[in-house]
């Protein structure tokens, strides 16, 4: 990123290269990036190789980069689960995608408040918010709520409520809506726009790539959730994959 | 910019377009009611306001309405547990539930802090976790600068993309992962190590492996994420400084310590504080799928959120693991506002709140 051609044209190509780097430090950075990239994949390859070497084959030599047979029998195992296997998957998918569009609405609204500087309960919201990323119950307390008042042991909304506001997520999320001036709220209020019109037709639309980043990394968390589900559900008909 | 002030255009306009009826008279209305608010009397005197603050939820309600599902949200799922931590404080009872339960005062801590189980999990979680906040400030730093020196910017973005891959797998998949790489009779290393003439190691059974072991992971999985949080602020530094310094005469070394460091030195702080505010959380995929449960390993992979969940899902132990839950919540509280304390003298600018 440093001194691209066009951003300087005052000082000449010459001056330009000897900001760079040396050809052999290059070379070491690249050859450091390189074993390190190599660290990030090989293992995953492996993980996919092993997946579908046979198990004669890993009993004779371990896991290996190069199976003596290949097969398929660890698919054939994982497709039989069938209904369990399919079940499981919709589950999944259930949570994910109604947790993230559930998590996205609620986020969205919350740190568009936030974000107006002439809304009353403004600072007592943030605070609200802001202590509970400073404190919380710990995994305990939250249990037996969750169970015992709210009843929600065994059951798929467990594992999409507790995640749904993530505080951090707010703050980033306000952060991108105070780029956007009051005054098209003010022009759209005098335009005759309700409060939700002007979120719903002029913010939401002009926060798209905040909203697909806060969306992205959501999407994430409830895919790869796999402790609620542990903690809360019993029933194996409900099990996640 | 100028595609958000288009952006805006396009709907305002179009907002006009469909009411121009609306507009004239809501004008008309916007006045009165305006004046209404702002000076806190009624046209004409006819009604008089006697309650301000009935009028101030009114003229709120809208947005009051958008904040309340996650107001609802955050007090079910954020407070409600708060109160729950009194069970801390109780002997609890499944039919008496968490508010009937009776009261024992710190009996459930006593006995918590009595066993060497509390010396350990401290232990154990605030080293491992103060060692990966340093681990992962020097190798993002180094690394994001490393990558935004090479030659080749396109070999950059690459290594980036690679770098960030681990970052999205579950714990699950690593702890498959390093199964296959561990594994006493069938794991690639114990091989290796085997067809090199050396001795297979029962990796599952030594604790004295597993420290280096769970930080290697832990840094094989996060560093990708915090390097390109580090090089957005990076590509964010205008090239007009490393210009004058160059016209100066600093080398390049000169540059990284006066102009890039300084200039990363907010993201530093903001992401420490973050991580050190989270230091007595550790990450529970970590600590709890690696070492798949081997009791061997406990002294060195048990913490705090392995204690817990053990305490409460296989010795069903309430009690003592709201206590320990609240030790958790009490002691992070205390670090994060510390730590922000520290920073608000040092660097006033910096720091959270």
């Amino acid at each position: 990123m440093l001194l691209k051609k066009k951003t300087i044209p005052e000082i000449g190509s010459e001056d330009l290269k000897i900001n760079r780097i040396s050809k052999p430090v290059d070379a070491i950075l690249n050859l450091i990036f390189s074993i390190w990239s190599l660290a990030c994949i090989l293992p995953l390859l492996l993980v996919v190789i092993v997946s579908f070497s046979s198990e004669q084959s890993i009993f004779q030599n371990g896991y290996s980069f190069f199976p003596s047979e290949w097969s398929l029998d660890a698919y054939r195992f994982f497709f039989k689960l069938g209904d369990q296997l399919v079940r499981s998957y919709g589950i999944t998918i259930f949570v994910t995608v109604v947790g993230t569009l559930f998590s996205l609405f609620i986020t969205a609204m919350f740190a568009y408040v936030l974000s107006r500087s002439d809304y009353a309960y403004n600072r007592l919201f943030t605070v609200l918010m802001l202590f509970t990323m400073l404190f919380n119950g710990g995994i305990v307390a939250t249990y037996m709520v969750n169970t015992q008042m709210l009843g929600l042991g065994d059951s798929v909304w467990a594992l999409i409520l507790p995640m749904s506001l993530n505080a951090f997520y707010v703050i980033i999320l306000r952060t991108f809506y105070k780029g956007i001036p009051l005054e098209i709220i003010e022009a759209a209020r005098i335009d005759g726009a309700s409060e939700f019109k002007t979120f719903f037709r002029i913010v939401l639309p002009l926060e798209k790539p905040g909203l697909a980043t806060i969306g992205m990394f959501t999407m994430i968390s409830y895919w790869n959730d796999w402790f609620l589900g542990m903690l809360y559900i019993v029933d194996q008909k409900k099990y996640l994959v | 910019m100028a595609d958000t002030g288009e952006v805006y255009n396009k709907a305002i306009k179009k907002i006009r377009l469909e009411r121009p009826q609306t507009r004239r008279n809501l004008h008309e209305t916007n006045s009165q009611v305006c004046s209404a608010h702002i000076y806190g009397k009624c046209h004409k005197g006819r009604v008089r306001c006697v309650f301000p603050l009935c009028k101030k939820l009114q003229k709120n309600l809208p947005l009051t309405l958008m904040a309340l599902p996650a107001l609802v949200v955050m007090f079910l799922f954020r407070y409600l547990p708060m109160a729950g931590l009194m069970l801390a404080f109780k002997r609890f009872s499944v039919p008496k539930g968490i508010f009937g339960s009776e009261w024992i005062g710190f009996k459930n801590f006593e006995f918590l802090f009595k066993t060497s189980d509390a010396w350990i999990i401290t232990r154990n979680t605030l080293c491992y976790n103060a060692l990966f906040i340093l681990l992962d400030l020097l190798l993002a730093v180094s690394m994001a600068i490393g990558l935004n020196e090479l030659l080749c910017k396109r070999r950059a973005k690459i290594y980036q993309t690679i770098f960030m891959a681990p970052y999205f797998l579950s714990w699950v998949v690593v702890s498959f992962m390093m199964f296959s790489l561990l594994s006493v009779d069938d794991g690639l290393l114990n091989h290796l190590l085997v067809y090199f003439g050396f001795d297979s190691v029962n990796w599952y059974a030594d604790p004295s492996k597993w420290p280096f072991i769970l930080t290697a992971c832990q840094m094989w999985k996060t560093i990708g994420y915090s390097t390109v949080m580090y090089i957005s602020t990076l590509t964010g530094i205008s090239n007009d400084y490393y210009e004058a310094a160059l016209i100066d005469g600093a080398t390049k070394w000169q540059q990284i310590r006066r102009i890039t460091l300084p200039f990363l030195k907010p993201m530093m702080i903001v992401l420490t504080i973050l991580a050190i505010g989270r230091i007595f959380y550790a990450d529970f995929g970590l600590f709890f799928q690696l070492p798949r449960n081997s009791g061997s390993l406990y002294p060195v992979t048990q913490v705090v959120d392995t204690y817990v969940y053990r305490a409460l899902k296989e010795t069903g132990n309430v009690g003592m693991a709201s206590a320990a839950g609240l030790y958790q919540s009490l002691v992070g509280f205390v670090l994060v506002v510390g730590a922000n304390l520290i920073v608000r003298r040092i660097e006033p600018d910096s720091a959270l709140f």
